[in-house]
C-alpha cells in the first residue's frame, strides 16, 4: 500500500462513515463533508502507519451492511474498530468545518495571567493551616523547618 | 570483544535518571560516557499544536512503545500484563513525554511494611532523600507551593504555582467544602522565566512533547551542561549486554550501533539507567560461567516485583464552557485525601488524584465511555458534552511489591539482531481493585461537589501505566534485594542500578522526583567514594 486508498475502499469507507458520523440538527454527517476524499487523504499522511491496516479492514468489511458492521466490529473487532474510529472520527475532527461548529481552535498559546497570582489563595491558605495530614514516622523526627514562602496572591509577592 | 571506547563511568541510558547523574559526575571531573539507544529529540517534530496532535498522539507520538514502534524501541511482549508500559527511549527518556507532575513521596512510602505490614521497608528514609529532593526542584525547575500540610516541610519551589484554571478554582472550593485534601500542582513546568526556559503557555500538549521549552525535560534541563562539562554521549547506541572481569567486578557494556554492529565500552563504574524494563532485560541478558542466572541477581529478584501503578480517570461534566482543553498537561491541583492507608476503606495504602485538561475533540469522541457506542449521534453527544466542559481526575494508585508480577527474557521471541526481548508478566491485585474502585467513587463525589451535573469513570484504563517501577529493589539484606541504599549491586563491585528499578514500593505519586534525587544521591556517593575507588584499581 503506498499511503493512498483504492476508489473501492473509499466506497466502503464512505458508506461506514456516515454510520460512525451522522448527521444532526447541528453537526454535518461525514458524508456532508466529503470525510472519504480529502480529509481521510490527510489523516493517512499524518498516519501513514494506518493505510494497510485500514485497507485490510475495509476489504473484510465491504459488502457488508455498514450500520450492521460498525457494531459488529466494535463488539468483535476492538483493535480493527480503533483503526476506523481513527481514520474517520480522526478526519472529522481535524476538519475546520467542524471545530467552527464546536467553537474550537485548536490548543492555543495562553500565556500566564499578568496577575499571575492565585485566585484561591484564601482556600490555600485554611489548607495549609489545617492538621499535617501525612503519618509521621515512629522513630524519625521530622526534618526542622525550612524556609518556606508565603502563599502569593499576586504577582509582586513573587 | 575488544574494547574500542573507554571512560570511568559508563551510563546505560539517557533518561532521567542517567542524564542526572552525568551531570553531576561530568561536573565533578568524571569522565562520562553514555550510550542511549534512541536520537535526541528534536522539539520542532512535536505535534500537539498541530491539527494532527491528537492523531499523532494515538500512533508516532504514543506513549506505548508497542504501539508507537519507533526505530529505537525496543521490543515488549506486554500481552500477559494487565498494565501496559509507556516510556520514551530517545535522549530525555520519558521526560519528553512526560506531564512532569513532580511529587515528593511521602514518608510512609519507605516504611510500609513497619506501618501498616505490606510490601517492604527501604533501607533509605524520606529524610536521607530529603536534601536530593530540593537540589533536584532547582535543577528541574519546579513550580509549586510550599505549605502543604500533607507533606513534610520543605524549601519554596523556584517558582510560584502555575494557574489553576476554572476547573481547579472549583475543585478547590469544592474540597474546601468536603473537608478534603487540595493542594495546587507542583509541576517541572516553568510558570515564570526560568534558567533560559520560558513560562508555560497552557497548551496542554505536554504529552506529546513540549515545544515551547517550559517543561522539563533532561534533554534540555541536564544533557546540555552535563556535555559542556564533557560527558560523552552516544545515541543510536544499544546495549545487548554487560561485561565484568575475572574477580567478577562489571567492567563495562557491548551494544550496537546504528550499523548493527557489535561494539564495546570499558568502564570502571558502569550504571544502569535504562528503566525498570530495560535495566532488568539487560541484567538478566548477561549470564556468564560466573552469574548463570544473569548479572546481579543471586537474590533471583532481578525483574520481579514489577510495579505499574493501577490509573483510570474520573470525570465530570459541567454546563458552562470552561475551556478545559487548555492548560498544562501536569496537574493544576492534586488530592492526598486518600493517599495513606484509612481504615475504613477495605485496602491499604493510596491514591493520589491529579486534575489535568480535558483535550481536544478526538479524545473525547475516543474515551470509553462505559454502557455507549462511541459511534453515531452518541458521539456527537459525548463530544458536545465532553469538550471544553469536563474536569478530569487521573487516580493514580500504589500497587503492592509482589514477587509474581515481573519483566522476564522472553523464553522465544528475539528481535532483529537475535537478542531475547523483555516479556511483562503483571495482574492486578485484589488491593489495587478495591483501591480503585473506592477512589473512583469518592472522585465523581468531588466532581459533583464541584458543580458537575453529571459524573464518570471507567474501572482501569490498562494502556496508561506511566510507572514501571521496583524490578530491582534495593535493600541491605542481599538475598532480598538486588543493590543497597546507593543503587549499588550487592553482587558485582562496580555495578549500580539508578533508575526506578531501584524503588522498594511505589507510592502513589509520581515517581520523577524520587528516581531524579536517588540518581543524585548516588552520583554524589560516587563523587565522595572516587578517590577510595582509584585507589583499589
Amino acid at each position: 500500500m503506498n499511503g493512498s486508498l483504492l476508489p473501492a475502499h473509499r466506497r466502503t469507507l464512505r458508506l461506514l462513515a456516515d454510520v460512525i458520523v451522522p448527521r444532526t440538527a447541528t453537526m454535518p454527517s461525514a458524508g456532508d463533508l466529503g470525510l472519504a476524499d480529502t480529509p481521510v487523504d490527510q489523516v493517512l499522511a499524518a498516519r501513514p502507519d494506518l493505510v494497510g491496516p485500514l485497507a485490510l479492514l475495509l476489504d473484510k468489511l465491504a459488502g457488508e451492511a455498514p450500520g450492521l458492521a460498525v457494531p459488529r466490529l466494535a463488539a468483535a473487532d476492538p483493535a480493527g474498530f480503533h483503526i476506523l474510529m481513527q481514520a474517520i472520527a480522526g478526519a472529522y475532527y481535524m476538519h475546520g468545518t467542524v471545530w467552527r461548529l464546536l467553537d474550537y481552535a485548536g490548543q492555543e498559546a495562553s500565556p500566564p495571567p499578568d496577575d499571575g497570582g492565585l485566585a484561591v489563595a484564601a482556600l490555600a491558605v485554611r489548607m495549609a493551616a489545617s492538621p499535617k495530614r501525612f503519618r509521621r514516622i515512629p522513630d524519625e523526627e521530622p526534618r526542622t523547618p525550612a524556609q518556606s514562602a508565603p502563599i502569593p496572591s499576586s504577582a509582586s509577592d513573587r | 570483544m575488544a574494547a574500542d571506547l573507554e571512560a570511568e563511568v559508563l551510563i546505560v541510558g539517557g533518561g532521567l535518571a542517567g542524564a542526572v547523574a552525568a551531570r553531576r559526575l561530568a561536573e565533578a571531573g568524571i569522565d562520562v560516557l553514555c550510550l542511549e539507544q534512541g536520537d535526541r529529540p528534536d522539539p520542532r517534530s512535536y505535534p500537539g499544536r498541530r491539527a494532527d496532535g491528537e492523531l499523532a498522539g494515538l500512533g508516532p507520538w504514543h506513549p506505548s512503545p508497542t504501539v508507537r514502534r519507533a526505530p529505537a524501541d525496543y521490543p515488549i511482549d506486554d500481552s500477559a500484563a494487565a498494565m501496559k508500559p509507556m516510556l520514551f527511549n530517545g535522549v530525555g527518556g520519558s521526560t519528553v513525554l512526560y506531564g512532569a507532575q513532580w511529587m515528593r513521596f511521602l514518608p510512609s512510602d519507605f516504611r510500609t511494611r513497619t506501618l501498616d505490614g505490606v510490601g517492604d521497608d527501604w533501607p533509605i528514609s524520606y529524610r536521607d532523600l530529603a536534601p536530593f529532593y530540593d537540589r533536584v526542584d532547582i535543577d528541574f525547575g519546579v513550580s509549586g507551593l510550599v505549605g502543604d500540610p500533607a507533606m513534610p516541610d520543605h524549601p519554596a519551589y523556584p517558582m510560584p504555582p502555575l494557574p489553576l484554571g476554572a476547573v481547579g478554582e472549583r475543585i478547590a472550593a469544592a474540597h474546601d467544602r468536603l473537608g478534603w485534601h487540595w493542594w495546587p500542582g507542583s509541576n517541572a513546568i516553568a510558570s515564570v522565566p526560568y534558567d533560559g526556559r520560558p513560562p508555560c503557555l497552557a497548551l496542554g500538549v505536554c504529552g506529546s512533547g513540549c515545544d515551547v521549552g517550559a517543561k522539563s525535560s533532561v534533554d534540555r534541563t541536564h544533557w546540555p551542561r552535563a556535555e559542556r562539562h564533557g560527558a560523552r554521549l552516544i545515541t543510536g547506541a544499544r546495549a545487548t549486554r554487560l561485561s565484568h572481569d575475572a574477580r567478577g567486578r562489571a567492567n563495562g557494556a557491548i551494544f550496537r550501533d546504528r550499523t548493527g554492529g557489535e561494539r564495546a565500552v570499558r568502564a570502571d563504574v558502569t550504571l544502569l539507567a535504562a528503566g525498570a524494563i530495560g535495566t532488568p532485560r539487560l541484567l538478566l541478558a548477561s549470564p556468564s560461567a560466573r552469574f548463570p542466572d544473569g548479572l546481579a541477581n543471586g537474590s533471583g529478584l532481578v525483574g520481579r516485583r514489577l510495579m505499574m501503578h493501577p490509573f483510570s480517570r474520573a470525570v465530570g461534566f459541567f454546563d458552562e464552557p470552561l475551556r478545559s482543553w487548555q492548560g498544562h498537561w501536569g496537574q493544576s491541583v492534586y488530592s492526598l485525601e486518600f493517599a495513606e492507608t484509612r481504615p475504613e476503606t477495605g485496602y491499604v495504602r493510596g491514591a493520589k488524584w491529579n486534575l489535568g485538561p480535558s483535550g481536544g475533540p478526538l479524545g473525547a469522541a475516543l474515551f470509553p465511555w462505559p454502557g455507549e457506542p462511541l459511534w453515531g449521534e452518541a458521539m456527537h453527544r459525548h463530544v458536545a458534552a465532553w469538550l471544553g466542559r469536563t474536569a478530569v481526575w487521573g487516580i493514580i494508585c500504589e500497587d503492592l511489591p509482589d514477587p509474581a508480577n515481573r519483566v522476564e527474557l522472553h523464553p522465544e521471541a528475539v528481535d532483529a539482531h537475535g537478542d531475547p526481548i523483555a516479556r511483562l508478566v503483571y495482574a492486578l491485585s485484589e488491593n489495587s481493585r478495591a483501591m480503585l474502585a473506592y477512589n473512583l467513587a469518592r472522585a465523581e463525589e468531588s466532581l459533583a461537589a464541584a458543580g458537575a451535573y453529571r459524573t464518570l469513570s471507567v474501572d482501569l484504563m490498562p494502556q496508561f501505566g506511566w510507572h514501571p517501577l521496583g524490578t530491582c529493589r534495593m535493600g541491605d539484606d542481599p538475598d532480598e534485594s538486588v543493590v543497597d541504599g546507593f543503587g549499588k549491586a550487592h553482587d558485582v563491585p562496580g555495578l549500580y542500578v539508578i533508575d526506578g528499578s531501584q524503588l522498594v514500593t511505589g507510592s502513589c505519586v509520581n515517581p520523577a522526583a524520587t528516581i531524579a534525587a536517588l540518581a543524585l544521591r548516588m552520583a554524589e556517593h560516587l563523587v565522595a567514594t572516587r578517590r577510595d575507588r582509584v585507589a583499589q584499581r
